[in-house]
C-alpha cells in the first residue's frame, strides 16, 4: 500500500477537527475526497503531505511507502515532498510568485528534485510545459503569472507539482475558480497525467460532479470523519451512508445516478439544518440530528465497515441493492 | 495623486514626468557645479555686495560678501545630493534587513523587534542630530548619521507589513514545503515583491533627507563653511533679510523644488509600480 492512514487525528486549539480510523491509497489510484466546507477534507489532504497549519497537532499514523509522516521533522518532510508528493493549490495566482517568470518558477521545482546541468533543466521545463499542454514553450517561459489566464496558471502549477515525478499528487480544489470548459480540460489533463505516470491522485473537492469525473474511488467526509469510501460508480449508484445518499439527492442531477435523474421543475432536495459548529457535534454518529433515518444505535459511534472496498459508517444504511431513497421531505 | 486616475495604459503619470524632470534638473545642477559655475563659489567681491537679481553678470544677485548667489545655489545642490544619497542608501539597506527579519521572526523576538522599531520611529531626529553635533562636532557626517538613525526604523516599519503579507502567500508556503531556506525565501521571493514599495519609499525619503540637510545646516550643525549648502545660505540671508530679501528666495525655492520633485517622483513611481494599477491598465 502506498499510503496508509491509521487512527489519524488532527487537532487545533484542543478541538479534534479530523479523526480517521483507517484509509488506504494504493499506488496509481485516483481518489476523490468530498465533503462540505468544514468537513476537514482539506486539512486531511494537507496533513498527508505534512502541510497542515502550524497550530495543528497530528496524532496517529500516516505511512507513505512505509515511511511515517506524522512527527517527521521539517527536513524529512521537505525531502518526502521533493521526491514523492506533489501539491496543487487552490488559488493559482497566490501560488505563483508574481515577480518571477514562469520558466524560472518551473525550473526551480526541477532543480529541487535533483541537481541537473543548466541545459538539462531547460529541456525539462520545456517537456513539462508540453506535458501540461501549454503550447509555445519559448513564449510561455518568459511570461509572468499575471499575463496568463486562470487555466494556464493552473497548468503551470500542475507542471511544478509533477516536476519531481511524484508518486502522489494532492490537488486541493484545483478547478474551483475556473469556468466549466477550462475545468473539464484540466480534469482531463490530471487524469491523463495520472495514467501516463501511474501517479496516484488525491482530489479534494466539494463538487461531487468534478470528483466523479476524475476519480476511481470516492471518500466522503462529514464532521471530520470518513463516513463512506468506495469505488466511484458503486458509491454514487448505491451509497451505503445516509449522508452520502442525502448529498447525492441534493445534487442537481448532472452526475447521473442511473434512473433517478430529477425531473425538471422538482425542487432541489436539501439536507436539513447546517453543519454544527466546531465542538458542537452530537455524540455517536456525527450526522445525527440532520439525518432522517436515525435509529437508536446512532447514539453510538458507528465503525467504518463493509465488504470489498466499499466501506461506510452507518447504523441504518440505505438498502444495499435498493434504489437510492428519495431524500426529499415528505 | 489625481494623476493616477484616468491614466491611459502606456502613458506615464503627470507626477512622474514633472517629478522626474525636477529631479533630473536637481542632479544635473549638482553635477555641473562640480565642473563649472558662473563664478568661483568662494570668490569674494567687495565692490559687488548685495546686488539685486538680474544685475550685470550676477543673474541671482550677490550676497553680503559679494559672492554670486547662482553659484552658491548650484554648489548647494551638490552637498544636498551627496548627503541625501549617502544617508538614504545607508538607511534603506539595514532598514529593509531589520524589517525582513522582524516580519520573519516569530514569538517573543517578533514582539521585541516590533517594539524596538516603534521606539526608533518615535526618536526625534533633530534632537538626535543636535546631540551628535555636540559629541562629534558639527558637519555633514552629523547630518548623515542623524538621517540614517532616523530613517532605519521608518524603513523597517514600512517593510514589515508588506513582507508579512508576502510571507503568507501560497508560493512561500510551497517554497518552504520543498525545503527552501528562510534566507532564500526572503531574498528570492519576499524582496522582489516588496521592492516597488521600497523604491517609492526611497524617493520620498530622499525628499525628507534634503529637507533635513537644509534644516541642520540652517541650524549650524550641518555643513560648515566653506561647504556650500542651501540651509547655510538661508541662515546667512537671514541677517540681511531686510536689505536683500531675494537672498532667501533662491535657496528656498531650490529646496522646495527639489523636495517637490522627489515627492512627485515617488508618487508617480507608486502608480506605475503598483501591480494592481498595472493589471488595471492592461485590461
Amino acid at each position: 500500500m502506498m499510503l496508509q492512514l491509521r487512527d489519524l487525528t488532527v487537532s487545533i486549539g484542543g478541538h479534534q477537527i479530523v479523526s480517521i480510523e483507517g484509509f488506504d491509497l494504493p499506488a496509481g489510484r485516483r481518489v476523490g475526497l468530498v465533503g462540505e466546507s468544514g468537513s476537514g477534507k482539506t486539512l486531511t489532504a494537507m496533513a498527508l503531505a505534512g502541510l497542515q497549519p502550524r497550530e495543528a497537532v497530528l496524532a496517529g499514523s500516516i505511512q507513505f511507502e512505509g515511511t511515517e509522516v506524522v512527527g517527521r521533522d521539517a527536513q524529512g518532510l521537505a525531502a518526502l515532498r521533493r521526491s514523492h508528493i506533489g501539491v496543487v493549490f487552490q488559488d493559482p495566482l497566490g501560488a505563483l510568485n508574481p515577480t518571477m517568470r514562469i520558466g524560472r518558477q518551473i525550473a526551480e521545482a526541477v532543480r529541487l528534485s535533483g541537481d541537473l546541468p543548466r541545459a538539462a533543466v531547460r529541456q525539462r521545463v520545456r517537456e513539462l510545459l508540453e506535458q501540461v499542454q501549454l503550447p509555445d514553450a519559448e513564449v510561455m517561459i518568459r511570461r509572468y503569472p499575471h499575463q496568463l489566464s486562470g487555466g494556464q496558471r493552473q497548468r503551470v502549477l500542475i507542471a511544478i507539482a509533477i516536476a519531481s515525478g511524484p508518486r502522489l499528487l494532492i490537488a486541493d480544489e484545483p478547478t474551483t475558480a475556473l469556468d466549466t470548459t477550462v475545468q473539464r480540460e484540466l480534469l482531463e489533463l490530471i487524469v491523463r497525467l495520472s495514467e501516463e505516470r501511474s501517479m496516484a491522485v488525491l482530489f479534494v473537492s466539494h463538487d461531487l460532479g468534478v470528483v466523479r469525473a476524475v476519480s476511481d474511488h470516492i471518500a466522503v467526509m462529514y464532521g471530520g470523519r470518513l463516513v463512506e469510501t468506495g469505488p466511484a460508480r458503486e458509491l454514487i449508484t448505491r451509497p451505503r451512508h445516509r449522508y452520502t445518499e442525502a448529498l447525492l439527492a441534493a445534487n442537481p442531477g448532472h452526475i447521473g445516478v442511473e434512473g433517478s435523474s430529477p425531473r425538471r421543475g422538482t425542487p432541489l432536495t436539501t439536507i436539513p439544518g447546517t453543519v454544527p459548529a466546531l465542538g458542537a457535534f452530537p455524540s455517536g454518529c456525527r450526522f445525527r440530528g440532520r439525518c432522517r433515518y436515525e435509529v437508536e444505535a446512532c447514539t453510538q459511534a458507528p465503525a467504518l465497515v463493509g465488504r470489498d472496498e466499499h466501506l461506510a459508517a452507518c447504523w441504518n444504511p440505505p438498502e444495499a441493492d435498493g434504489e437510492v431513497a428519495d431524500g426529499s421531505a415528505d | 495623486m489625481s494623476s493616477a486616475n484616468g491614466r491611459q495604459a502606456g502613458t506615464a503619470p503627470t507626477s512622474l514626468v514633472i517629478g522626474g524632470a525636477l529631479v533630473v534638473a536637481f542632479v544635473l545642477m549638482g553635477l555641473v557645479s562640480l565642473v563649472w559655475t558662473p563664478e568661483d563659489p568662494e570668490a569674494v567681491n567687495v565692490d559687488a555686495r548685495l546686488l539685486p537679481p538680474l544685475s550685470d553678470g550676477y543673474l541671482f544677485g550677490t550676497d553680503r560678501l559679494g559672492r554670486d548667489v547662482l553659484t552658491q545655489v548650484m554648489a548647494g545642490a551638490r552637498n544636498s545630493l551627496l548627503v541625501s544619497v549617502i544617508a538614504t542608501v545607508a538607511a534603506i539597506v539595514p532598514g529593509v534587513a531589520v524589517g525582513l527579519a522582524t516580519a520573519n521572526a516569530t514569538g517573543w523576538l517578533a514582539g521585541w523587534l516590533r517594539r524596538a522599531t516603534d521606539l526608533g520611529v518615535a526618536l526625534p531626529g533633530i534632537l538626535v542630530a543636535l546631540v551628535l553635533a555636540t559629541v562629534l562636532g558639527p558637519g555633514n557626517q552629523v547630518t548623515i548619521i542623524a538621517i540614517v538613525v532616523w530613517f532605519i526604523p521608518m524603513v523597517a516599519r514600512v517593510t514589515i507589513g508588506p513582507a508579512q503579507q508576502v510571507l503568507a502567500r501560497d508560493f512561500v508556503e510551497a517554497a518552504t514545503a520543498y525545503g527552501r531556506s528562510r534566507r532564500y525565501i526572503l531574498w528570492r521571493h519576499v524582496l522582489p515583491n516588496i521592492s516597488p514599495l521600497i523604491i517609492v519609499q526611497a524617493s520620498v525619503m530622499f525628499a525628507s533627507a534634503i529637507l533635513i540637510e537644509a534644516a541642520l545646516s540652517y541650524l549650524g550643525v550641518g555643513a560648515q563653511r566653506p561647504t556650500p549648502s542651501w540651509g547655510r545660505l538661508l541662515n546667512e540671508a537671514q541677517a540681511v533679510l531686510e536689505v536683500a530679501p531675494s537672498l532667501i528666495v533662491f535657496p528656498g525655492v531650490a529646496i522646495m523644488l527639489a523636495v517637490l520633485g522627489f515627492n512627485l517622483l515617488g508618487d508617480g513611481l507608486r502608480v506605475i509600480l503598483d501591480p494592481r494599477q498595472q493589471a488595471r491598465a492592461r485590461r
